[in-house]
């Protein structure tokens, strides 16, 4: 019943519950300085309003682009048609972008439902599975005849973002921040990656674009070198992969298959005591 | 239950995302940390790296905002495994959250909200604290939460009902001071009574806190230095349950780290005044000092932060 400010009178109706003959007061103290609607207000706008700033923290182009009072307006439809379910606010935002994709807001940012999904893609990489990656040195140690048949994927905290808008830049710019340009509709690929725990994105040609997607279901290194010189200009195949994988090793974007990896294992961690008891 | 069993832990700060940089570099003098849980309920990432890092040079509690236990729905067993294998994780001093009620119908209101006070609600809320620990294979604090309505259906004083609730629960208090203060005025009750009822032998922690005066209410926005009264109600509350592990909450206009230190400094001076003052007069007091502990030794050298910084949940 509780969904956005100024609902309180009218939220009981809206939900289909009847209040009691005597109204709020019957279930909520009252006194002179406050009445009971008045004090249910306070949890209405401390629902909508800590919900708004987490969602302003983790969508600050959507919010930017469309300005403080539109967003606003988005979130309030946004909370009423997905409210959040899980016990962690981190995932209040995760249905931001399917929501946006239908709505009218389209018709003034037709690009803000790809802006979503692209903040979104940052805040999932942030959060996912620790993953042991490929160095280059680990590389180095494996016999280069071997390297073809190497099974490689990349690892859960990497995410391929198709777009039919330039987004990146716009992302980009709001966030340094700096004036921004409505992103152009022309198709670009984004992407999204986590180092030493900080999140990284950058826009990829179609060659790497199409190199990721098959990385993404795990591939061997062969196959990933056929699809890459399937879209470079004759001759240039393997000097546009070595780079590729020159920054893919050192991004930590790459990690080898389980059937390749040798054991980890993992020192246990020097912890204080916990001080006297009494 | 019992508060021998829990240590003591001195003064601590609240860990908040703005000061990793610093304490992961710096190593700053502080007793222990308090996290909020859900914020490290994720699969991987820098979040729990910090923690990791941090555990291995302080005490850590976990201080949890989604446990939910004055709900009408059933327990969330997937939050509890959660909140088991981080515990088994980081091995926290221990584990809390709110008596209140934070969602219903599976939703997620992400606020703290009160209870009736009833001998029903006691008896329902005590009964899920129990499967909760049973679950979790050790006891929990529970926290007295802010508040801006009470229920007419309620039948006993707020006091009244987190001493039962800890009694039939079997489970510790966290006591907010702050909170105390905040709704002696939204409810217009004595503090000091309050806090005078409360068992001593229950209260393990205490939180204190800045408030925003609107007026009409205060309202527990944890932005604010402790105000003056309540500092004096924390020295009260010191005088009746002796040195209690202290931990100063901040969660919005994040202040310096050094602000933070200075207000757990504080509370630590007037836990010792407190045990000296006792002991001149020869009176007994609650049995509880803080020991003295060796500070880590301050390091310098600052280092730039990630691109992408997640605030998260909050506590209270
Ligand atoms: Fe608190």
């Amino acid at each position: 019943m509780i969904t956005a400010p100024e609902g309180v009178a009218s939220a009981p109706e809206t939900e289909g519950r009847s209040l009691p003959a005597g109204g709020l007061s019957e279930i909520i103290v009252g006194d002179e300085r406050l009445g009971p609607a008045e004090r249910l207000a306070i949890y209405a706008d401390a629902y909508f309003y800590r919900l708004l700033e987490c969602l302003k923290d983790d969508f600050p182009t959507v919010a930017g682009m469309v300005g403080a009072e539109r967003f606003h307006e988005l979130i309030r439809g946004y909370l009423a048609a997905c409210p959040p379910f899980h016990s962690s606010v981190v995932y209040a935002g995760q249905f931001l972008p399917d929501f946006l994709r239908g709505h009218r807001a389209l018709e003034q940012w037709p690009f803000l439902a790809e802006v979503a999904r692209l903040e979104w893609s940052l805040i999932e990489v942030f959060q996912a599975p620790d993953a042991v990656t490929l160095k280059a040195q680990d590389l180095r140690a494996i016999a280069s005849e071997r390297w073809p048949e190497l099974h490689l994927r990349t690892p859960p905290a990497l995410r391929l973002v198709d777009c039919r808008w330039r987004v990146a830049e716009a992302l980009r710019a709001i966030r340094e921040p700096k004036e921004w340009q409505a992103p152009e509709p022309v198709a670009q690929s984004v992407v999204v990656w986590r180092l030493n725990g900080a999140v990284y994105y950058r826009e990829i040609a179609l060659a790497e674009r199409n190199a990721f997607s098959l990385l993404a279901e795990g591939a061997s290194f062969a196959a990933v070198c056929e699809r890459v010189a399937a879209v470079c200009p004759e001759g240039e195949a393997i000097g546009e992969i070595n780079r590729m994988l020159e920054r893919w090793l050192g991004d930590g974007c790459l990690m080898l298959e389980d059937k390749n990896l040798p054991p980890q294992t993992k020192p246990a961690a020097k912890r204080p005591p916990d001080g006297p008891t009494t | 239950m019992k508060r021998a069993d829990f240590p003591c832990l001195g003064c601590g700060v609240g860990l908040r995302t703005e000061h990793y940089d610093l304490v992961l570099q710096e190593k700053p003098a502080v007793d222990w940390f308090e996290v909020i849980t859900e914020n490290f309920m994720v699969a991987g990432g820098r979040p729990l790296q910090v923690l990791e890092s941090v555990r291995e040079r302080y005490p850590i509690v976990l201080h949890g905002v989604s446990l939910s236990i004055g709900s009408t729905d059933s327990l969330n067993r997937e939050y509890l495994a959660a909140l088991k294998k981080l515990a088994r994780r980081f091995e926290p001093a221990w584990v809390s959250d709110h008596l209140c009620w934070t969602g219903v119908d599976g939703r997620n209101l992400h606020d703290l909200l009160p209870l009736p006070y009833t001998s029903a609600v006691i008896r329902h809320v005590a009964d899920r604290v129990r499967q909760v620990q049973d679950t979790l294979e050790r006891p929990i604090l529970l926290e007295n939460v802010s508040t801006y309505m009470r229920f007419v259906e309620s039948r006993m004083s707020e006091w009244e009902f987190l001493a039962a609730v800890a009694q039939q629960a079997d489970c510790g208090i966290l006591l907010d001071i702050n909170n105390i203060f905040v709704n002696a005025f939204n409810h217009r009750f004595d503090p000091a009574r309050y806090i005078s009822s409360i068992p001593i032998e229950r209260v393990v922690q205490f939180h204190l806190a800045g408030h925003s005066d609107h007026g009409a209410y205060l309202l527990d926005t944890h932005d604010h230095p402790i105000r003056p009264e309540v500092w004096s109600l924390y020295e009260l509350a010191v005088r009746r349950f002796g040195a209690v592990s202290t931990l100063i909450e901040w969660d919005d206009n994040i202040p310096e780290f050094a602000v933070l230190q200075t207000a757990a400094k504080e509370a630590r001076r007037i836990c010792d005044s407190s045990a000296a003052n006792e002991r001149e007069s020869g009176t007994t007091d609650s049995g509880r000092t803080f020991a003295k502990t060796s500070a880590p030794a301050l390091q310098s050298d600052h280092g730039a932060g990630g691109r992408c910084v997640r605030a998260g949940n909050r506590g209270s």
